[in-house]
């Protein structure tokens, strides 16, 4: 009986410890948001004063409430534009038989290997060209052409997994192509799309790099861009109001990730068939 | 979730596009104002966009002026007649520099900068050279009464290749501070405290001197081991006094080139090995430290024994760590000019004034140019640049802000004042950030002792040749 308990206890002991550091900093991100002051990992006091970004503006810095919506708009566009576009190369790329299929299908891949880093000077004189520079349209399309290549992916694979049988059955019966696809296929792929969905919004939740480098104007901040001004060189670091912005940037991805996180597993499920 | 709700869902979302994807505000190119016109049938607003920064957040009149300064403008403008009126978009970033010139850089590049640039007198050069920003000489010609009142030796910082590409907004000194309280419990007396600025004026306490005494007080328990020195913590141009201590030149005001000096070189290097590895004053592993830990400590007057940093810092100290308390800076904390690292030479300082520049037509893809310097011109007034220099610990760039009655009344102003005399800059050189950079992985390898102080030095050398030509000369 010992021994049962012991063994069950004992990965539950081995993950606690794992953890634990996680545990503690966002422990100690919650606390220090309400701390007058913290010393060490020890916070004194109790304080809403870091809480004040939102009902008063920051000295020199745009509405927390705009730089809030310019990030959900840059999360959502960002999922709408990958989610659709990839549904339907997804779908192309399954389903369809045209000269360059295979050689396509490989590019895209290579096109996923190059991380943003290493093309944002290329991204730059795009965006200088479309005269989108400095515009949330112009980080958005970047972004969601940077990520689509995964998500074309990810859709072919959940195409692959609809029965032939059904698209054939819809074909015979008089539907387009467009029609099969919408009315057919697509509800079949639910899951997959809401797992796309999900992937990408957090993505886009999250993307610092991006907007930091392609967006000058304060009105144009999004949240990571916020955080890192806020640190600025280390000079005048208010940590409790950092702590605060930090929780309130990841308060509705943290309850996103909560309640949907079942459909973000289909990706791993979904299979990538060749 | 059934069809009615995901319309309604694919409106909002639409909705909320069409508001935040859409470009900031621009305006259209707007001519210059020609000459006055009679009776102007309709207002035109031209809106100036303007990008200052601090960091220091006691500096963010350098944004209000410019705002403030746009009701003077179009007082004028109206008396004159003019159809135009400006509007003034200003922001003032407390990020850092490197960011800052980044952004200006990329969205000069884009045609998409902002009318008005405040940056450091270094930038003059590269940035006129790029075509960012305009030559303000004809401009300034027109106003005599308001450019003839600038201090003259900061014209220096704005010219290049003879034009006058910036309008100073402020300067500073750099001076060595210093802990009052600890130089008593070493036993000085209050007359040898305030002897000391003195006495490094005239040369006759030199850097060696400094280390010494900062040694000796490490040795009798008075200060921490590695707190009897601080430089800043990062990379900057406050290094470069003490090089300018030891007889260094970094152009050639004949030739425009950049300069080493070779032996000045060595001991500035030799002399950054030293307080850290010899007298042990400086912690190992100093640079990278947090600007927090910095000011903390060093405001708090009783820790470090000398320090040095900015005239500015006086008021950020006051402002974000003593909550007002000027008067713990005066009871714990004296200041002076940085010691000559020669004996009998004369103490020294570096200024780096900042400087309104305006940006180019092709810059910003708009003609605002001659407004927007109008705009700098109303902000260049004793008042507003005084409340800016007695705010945040700036120094005058106006003859007539030395009588200013709230410049004249600032204690701490009048005492630093001295030190412009004794003052340097940095070149003037499109090259200078290749210049800067060598110089600084000199003496962080020295620092961290990855490379001896011979070594850097030639390394030094080897890497202005190759990277800078004839564009530098080694002397």
């Amino acid at each position: 009986m010992l021994i049962r308990r012991i063994k069950t206890a004992i990965p539950y002991a081995l993950l606690t410890v794992i953890t634990a550091p996680i545990i503690v900093s966002y422990g100690w991100l919650f606390m220090s948001s309400f701390a007058k002051r913290t010393e060490g990992l020890k916070p004194y006091g109790f304080t809403l004063s870091n809480w004040r970004f939102l009902w008063e503006p920051l000295p020199n810095m745009p509405s927390i409430w705009r730089i809030t919506a310019n990030t959900l708009a840059f999360a959502l566009v960002v999922t709408i534009l990958e989610v659709g576009i990839a549904a339907a190369t997804g779908y192309a790329l399954s389903r369809l038989h045209f000269p360059g299929r295979r050689g396509f299908l490989s590019l895209t891949l290579i096109l996923h290997a190059f991380p943003s880093v290493t093309l944002l000077i290329a991204i730059f004189y795009i965006l200088r060209l479309l005269h989108l520079y400095d515009t949330l349209l112009g980080v958005i399309l970047v972004k969601a052409s940077l990520e689509l290549p995964l998500g074309t992916w990810i859709m072919k694979g959940f195409f692959d997994n609809v029965s032939w049988d059904i698209e054939m059955a819809a074909l015979i019966d008089g539907c387009s192509r467009f029609r099969t696809w919408w009315q057919v296929i697509i509800p079949n792929i639910r899951p997959g799309i809401a797992a796309l969905s999900i992937f990408a919004f957090l993505s886009g939740w999250s993307e610092f790099l991006l907007p930091y480098i392609f967006l000058t104007s304060f009105n144009n901040w999004t949240l990571s861009v916020l955080i890192k001004r806020l640190i600025g060189d280390f000079r005048f670091v208010d940590y409790g109001l950092l702590t605060a912005v930090g929780l309130f940037y990841i308060i509705p991805v943290l309850f996103f990730f909560i309640f949907t996180q079942e459909y973000l597993l289909n990706i791993y499920t979904g299979g990538v068939k060749g | 979730m059934n069809k009615r709700m995901l319309f309604i869902i694919t409106i909002v979302i639409l909705g909320m596009l069409a508001i935040s994807c859409a470009p900031a505000a621009t305006p259209t190119p707007t001519p210059v104002p020609a000459t006055p016109t009679p009776a102007p049938p309709k207002v035109k607003e031209v809106t100036i966009v303007a990008w200052t920064i601090g960091p220091d957040e006691p500096s963010y009149y350098r944004r209000d002026n410019l705002i403030d300064a746009a009701d003077r403008l179009n007082k004028k403008l109206e008396k004159e007649g003019s159809p135009y009126r400006v509007k003034v978009e200003a922001t003032f970033d407390t990020g850092t520099w490197g960011d800052y010139k980044q952004k200006y850089m990329m969205a000069a590049q884009a045609g998409n900068a902002p009318d008005i640039i405040l940056s450091g007198h270094e930038d003059v050069a590269p940035w006129s050279e790029a075509g960012f920003i305009v030559a303000l000489d004809d401009y300034i010609a027109k106003y005599p009464d308001v450019y003839n009142d600038i201090i003259p030796a900061l014209w220096d910082s704005v010219t290049f290749k003879g034009k006058k590409w910036g309008i100073p907004q402020d300067t500073e000194a750099r001076p060595m501070y210093f802990s009052k309280t600890l130089l008593k419990k070493l036993g000085w007396s209050d007359d040898d405290i305030n002897a000391l600025p003195d006495k490094i004026k005239k040369g006759e306490f030199t850097l060696y001197d400094m280390l010494e005494l900062a040694k000796e007080a490490q040795d009798k328990g008075v200060v921490e081991k590695g707190y009897g020195y601080w430089h800043r913590p990062k990379k900057g141009g406050d290094f470069y006094h003490i090089y300018f201590a030891f007889g260094g030149q970094m152009q050639d005001p004949d030739t425009g080139k950049l300069v080493v000096v070779k032996d000045a070189q060595k001991k500035w290097l030799q002399f950054h090995y030293d307080t850290v590895w010899t007298y042990e004053t400086t912690p190992k592993d100093f640079i990278g430290t947090d600007w927090k830990i910095w000011h903390e400590t060093v405001s708090a007057g009783d820790k470090a024994l000398f320090w040095n940093g900015g005239t500015w810092h006086w008021a950020e100290w006051t402002q974000k760590y003593l909550d007002g308390n000027e008067q713990h800076l005066w009871d714990n904390v004296g200041f002076a000019l940085i010691p000559s690292g020669i004996k009998g030479k004369p103490g020294t300082t570096l200024s780096h004034p900042l400087v309104y520049m305006v940006s180019s037509e092709k810059a910003t893809g708009k003609k605002n140019q001659e407004l927007a310097f109008r705009l700098i011109t109303e902000a260049t007034s004793p008042d507003l640049n005084t409340r800016h220099a007695v705010n945040s610990g700036h120094l005058a760039i106006l003859k007539s802000q030395i009588d200013y009655p709230d410049y004249a009344a600032n204690k701490f102003l009048h005492d630093v004042a001295y030190m412009v005399e004794y003052t340097h800059f940095q070149p003037n050189h499109p090259d200078y950030g290749t210049y800067d950079q060598i110089m600084f992985s000199a003496l962080q390898a020295v620092e961290a002792k990855d490379m001896t102080v011979d070594d850097a030095v030639k390394t030094v050398i080897e890497e202005m040749q190759a990277e800078l030509g004839d564009k530098v000369e080694i002397k």
